[in-house]
């Protein structure tokens, strides 16, 4: 990996996997891999998660209530496990969002003057 | 649970799954298998890593959490040694002082006599419910036909008081002892530590010469003997066998110190009128004591029907044994529990107002967790673990302050009183009170850590970053939240005042109540003749006078006399009688009177009056003409409106054929209990109705204590085998007699007035933190031209108003406690005005008080400094 590109890709804050996690299954229940996929996918590969990292934040949501986990076959037949987004996720995520869109903007107006005075 | 341990089991399986799918996509791209799953690996990251974050997320992130809470917590308790010194202190007071009630009350109710199956033990007494009398002592024949009867007890027993002199030592001692009915050990379930209990055959006169020891009694006076059972021991001058030795635990009669084998002579096994029994008894396997009560009552309407002259109206009352003991005790206690809790509650909503100040200044922490995302509950809990680790080590304090109050002996009792209390050598700092207190801690912190938890935790973020200004919305409510704890705090306050108002009068009315006679320096001792040794009553009363006639001539001895009962003592004699010219009583009906074995100069010692008639003399002897003296409450109940000397009465019952007593005085009355008013009372001079044990009183001219030795002297002198016991003055008698009442006063007034400095104190924080808050508005009514004195009325005036509303909430609760404890006074009802009135007053003058310090601050308000504030 070329030191440009690491500089481009971000980790991941703390809590952030959680919700990016639950927008996912906004559109519907996937197994483990999917869900992984998707992530590097929507974000164009910029936000870099060690796939593993994925299983601790399912976990973490299915303790909270906010997933639910059933058994089932996936596209060509295989067993797999499918996460699927709870009542109690569908509201939360709807809360992160807010709180996530309030603090984004916060720091967004914190940033642009520098930004505006043509600081990298 | 279960689904975190599928969801762990089937992790492994998951990763392979997850990593054979990036395997394929990556093979679908173009790969080399073993480049496509090596690339899939390194995608995924440390398998190992990745499986203990997944057990993390399971196992214990709520305990980190609470460990992490729990080093905040102390760190901010640390930080604030001010307010935590003032929390702990408080919290150690009350909880200490519940601690230390609870353990008089774990140990007085809950195991003041312990046996194996307390549930199987039941107490027999009789019952007599037409003078509402349900614990009367049984008769022996009465008892025996009850055991012959019954099909609903595997054992019943008897047990009577017996009063053992311990020779063949060096110094004669006087034992509590009891004289027992061989199945008696049996039926209270209990083993002996040594040796055996007594046989059945033991039971009958002449083969009950057995004994068993108590521990304590076996420890100290027979070092310990393990082969102590078989050998004798000198018991009121004859060899009795000791059968075995009970183990530590066995305290019961509370107190005993030697029981000895009751054999019952025909004479007794024939008697229906002397009552002097305490029944025992073991329900059999499958018997309920409804079923026991049922069978019981129907023997003793049996009997009375076959014997109407004794028994008629008497009734059997089956209680539990644990019953039997502390029934009269649980009222008192329970009361004292209950005001103690208030204590705490006050205390609690003392240490909730410090935490809501304490909200307001910690707002900013508060802010800035919440925008880090801490969640409200997870703030809610920080707040309360932070109370409960307040309310812990409150607690641990308060049971080092228990264990002081157990040391210092702060509910104090004369040792050969407490001696008799069921339980009361057992109160200790148990594991059981450790327990309570633990929970008690807990639940306290978290019912003063739960108002402010909610408080400080709805937070508006935004409002808390901003630079300084608190917000007004939330101050406000804080200050409503504040008011209505200090007004509950007054209101509790107001109950236990007047609880302990009217406890502490009743206390000194009690006090007050003149006993009939002059206790003052006079001193009381005991002595019992053994009947092997004084056979005849002659030799008795020779004893008796001898005594009398060489104390008399002790220097500082004003005059001595012997009664065989003496007043304020709790012992009582009665019996029933006839008055000549009466028509013939109904059955059951018999008249009854107390009854006191006196001698000569018995009225002048004790300085009772004679109000007509003569003192006994020495013409009053075994041959003389039979006189006797009666009380005034007597003469008015037997002779109303008539002069009652000269007139003629005599026992009743087994003694009727004894003669006629002609009456030759009237004396005042003499209370036995302070609280109860005198009842019909005779007195017989000592040689026509001699008794064995008797109390010699002794009146002097200085302290009575200092002719102890002198005058048992003069007792060894005549009789060097012969114990004294019961030494007191009369004036202790008299306040022993009051101890309960006084006990509870004192304790009440104790909580009153801790409850009272912690409403002051809260008080004082409600008005000194309004007056920092108004310190701008109050200097810019003073640069608006208010006076000083304006200022001081306003402040004062916000602290009052809280007051009073308080004394009106508080007004409901403390009319229901006062009648709570209405049955524990004494010449004063629940509500009575003056109390009310004068502890109304003590709580507004105590108001005044906390408002007046703040109210002077508000005074001197420079309005340029306060204007410029903030």
């Amino acid at each position: 990996m070329s030191s440009k590109e690491q500089r481009e890709r971000i980790e991941l804050l703390q809590g952030t996997l959680d919700l990016l996690i639950l927008r996912t299954l906004l559109l519907g229940p996937t197994h483990g891999h999917a869900i992984a996929k998707a992530i590097e996918f929507n974000s164009e590969d910029v936000l870099q998660v060690e796939q593993g990292s994925l299983y601790p934040g399912l976990h973490r949501l299915i303790k909270r209530g906010w997933i639910s986990v059933e058994e089932g076959t996936s596209e060509n037949n295989r067993r797999a496990k499918f996460y699927k987004l709870t009542p109690k996720g569908r509201r939360q995520l709807a809360l992160e969002t807010r709180k996530w869109d309030k603090l984004a903007g916060a720091i967004a107006r914190i940033l642009r003057p520098a930004e505006q005075e043509g600081e990298p | 649970m279960r689904q975190r341990k599928r969801m762990l089991e089937e992790l492994d399986q998951d990763i392979r799954d997850h990593i054979e799918r990036e395997t394929q996509d990556n093979v679908e791209r173009g790969m080399s298998p073993e480049e496509a799953r090596y690339a899939a690996m390194r995608k995924f990251g440390n398998v190992t890593r990745v499986k203990e974050e997944t057990r993390v997320v399971w196992s214990s992130i709520w305990l980190e959490q609470i460990i992490e809470d729990i080093r905040f917590g102390l760190r901010m308790l640390r930080k604030n040694p001010g307010f935590t010194a003032v929390a702990l202190l408080t919290l150690a007071l009350g909880i200490g002082a519940n601690t230390y009630i609870f353990s008089v009350v774990d140990a007085l109710l809950f195991r003041p006599v312990e046996f194996t199956d307390p549930g199987r033990i039941v107490a027999l007494w009789e019952r007599l419910p037409a003078n509402g009398v349900d614990r009367n002592e049984l008769s022996p024949a009465n008892f025996l036909d009850w055991k012959a009867q019954n099909h609903v007890f595997d054992h019943i027993a008897a047990q009577g008081w017996w009063n053992a002199n311990l020779g063949g030592v060096d110094h004669p001692e006087h034992l509590h002892g009891f004289l027992v009915t061989p199945d008696y050990f049996a039926a209270l379930e209990a083993q002996p530590m040594l040796g055996r209990t007594f046989r059945d055959e033991e039971g009958t006169p002449g083969k009950d010469r057995v004994a068993m020891l108590s521990y304590a009694l076996w420890r100290d006076h027979f070092a310990s003997d393990p082969s102590i059972a078989g050998k004798t021991v000198l018991l009121n001058g004859m060899d009795y066998t000791i059968a075995g030795v009970m183990g530590p635990n066995f305290n019961y009669p509370s107190g005993a110190q030697v029981w000895a084998a009751l054999a019952f002579t025909p004479q007794q096994e024939a008697s229906r009128r002397s009552h002097y029994l305490h029944g025992v008894a073991h329900l059999a396997a499958g018997v309920s004591r409804e079923r026991a009560q049922a069978e019981m009552s129907g023997i003793a309407s049996r009997l009375a029907g076959q014997y109407p002259q004794t028994n008629t109206g008497r009734d059997v009352n089956v209680m539990p044994l644990v019953e039997s003991e502390v029934g009269q005790m649980r009222a008192p206690l329970i009361i004292m529990l209950g005001a103690v809790g208030l204590v705490l509650l006050i205390a609690c909503a003392n240490i909730s107002n410090l935490l809501l100040a304490r909200a307001s200044s910690r707002q900013r922490e508060t802010g800035i967790r919440s925008v880090l995302g801490a969640t409200r509950g997870r703030l809610i809990r920080q707040w309360l673990v932070e109370s409960m680790l307040l309310g812990l080590l409150g607690g641990g304090l308060g049971i080092l302050f228990a264990y002081w109050c157990l040391q210092a002996q702060v509910i104090r009792i004369p040792p050969e009183f407490a001696r008799m209390i069921p339980g009361w050598g057992k109160i200790s700092i148990n594991t059981p009170v450790l327990i309570f207190t633990s929970v008690v801690s807990l639940v306290t912190g978290l019912v003063f850590g739960f108002l402010p938890a909610l408080v400080a935790s709805r937070q508006n973020m935004n409002d808390t970053l901003k630079e300084g200004a608190p917000s007004a919305g939330s101050g406000w409510r804080r200050g409503v939240l504040r008011s209505v704890l200090i007004v509950s705090e007054v209101g509790l306050s107001l109950a236990l005042l007047l609880t302990a108002g009217l406890m502490m009068k009743s206390f000194v009315r009690l006090e007050r109540v003149p006993p009939g006679f002059n206790p003052d320096q006079v001193l009381t001792m005991s002595v019992a003749l053994p009947e092997a040794k004084y056979t005849s009553d002659q030799q008795t009363a020779n004893f008796y006078e001898q005594l009398i006639e060489r104390v008399q001539n002790l220097p500082g001895v004003q005059s001595a006399a012997t009664a065989n009962m003496i007043p304020l003592s709790g012992m009582n004699g009665t019996s029933a009688i006839r008055i000549e010219g009466s028509p013939e009583p109904k059955p059951g009906q018999e008249p009854e009177a107390n009854f006191r074995s006196v001698s000569n100069l018995y009225f002048r010692t004790m300085q009772m009056p004679i109000l007509r008639g003569r003192e006994f003399t020495s013409q009053d002897s075994a041959k003389g003409q039979p006189v006797v003296a009666v009380n005034e409450a007597f003469a008015a109940r037997f002779w109303p409106g008539e002069d009652p000397v000269g007139k003629r009465m005599r026992f009743s019952g087994p003694l009727q054929d004894r003669p006629w007593r002609t009456v030759v005085a009237v004396v005042g009355n003499i209370r036995n209990q302070l609280d109860l008013p005198a009842p019909a009372e005779m007195y017989f001079p000592l040689r026509q109705q001699t008794e064995s044990t008797m109390a010699l009183v002794v009146r002097t001219s200085s302290d009575p204590r200092s002719l102890e030795e002198s005058i048992r002297a003069q007792v060894v002198a005549l009789d060097r085998d012969l114990p004294v016991f019961d030494v007191m003055t009369m004036e202790d008698l008299r306040s022993v007699s009051v101890t309960a009442q006084r006990i509870g006063g004192t304790l009440m007034a104790a909580f009153a007035g801790f409850a009272l400095v912690l409403a002051a104190i809260g008080l004082f924080g409600v008005i000194a933190y309004a007056v920092s808050e108004r310190t701008r508005e109050i200097g810019i009514r003073m640069a608006l031209g208010a006076k000083p004195r304006e200022v001081f009325l306003l402040v004062v005036g916000q602290g009052m108003t809280l007051a009073f509303i308080g004394l009106l909430v508080g007004l409901p609760l403390a009319l229901g406690m006062g009648r709570a404890v209405a049955g524990l006074l004494y010449g004063i009802g629940p509500n009575d005005f003056a109390t009310f009135a004068s502890v109304a007053a003590i709580l507004a003058a105590i108001a005044f008080v906390a408002c007046y310090i703040p109210a002077r601050r508000a005074m001197h308000v420079d309005p340029m400094v306060a204007l410029r504030y903030e």
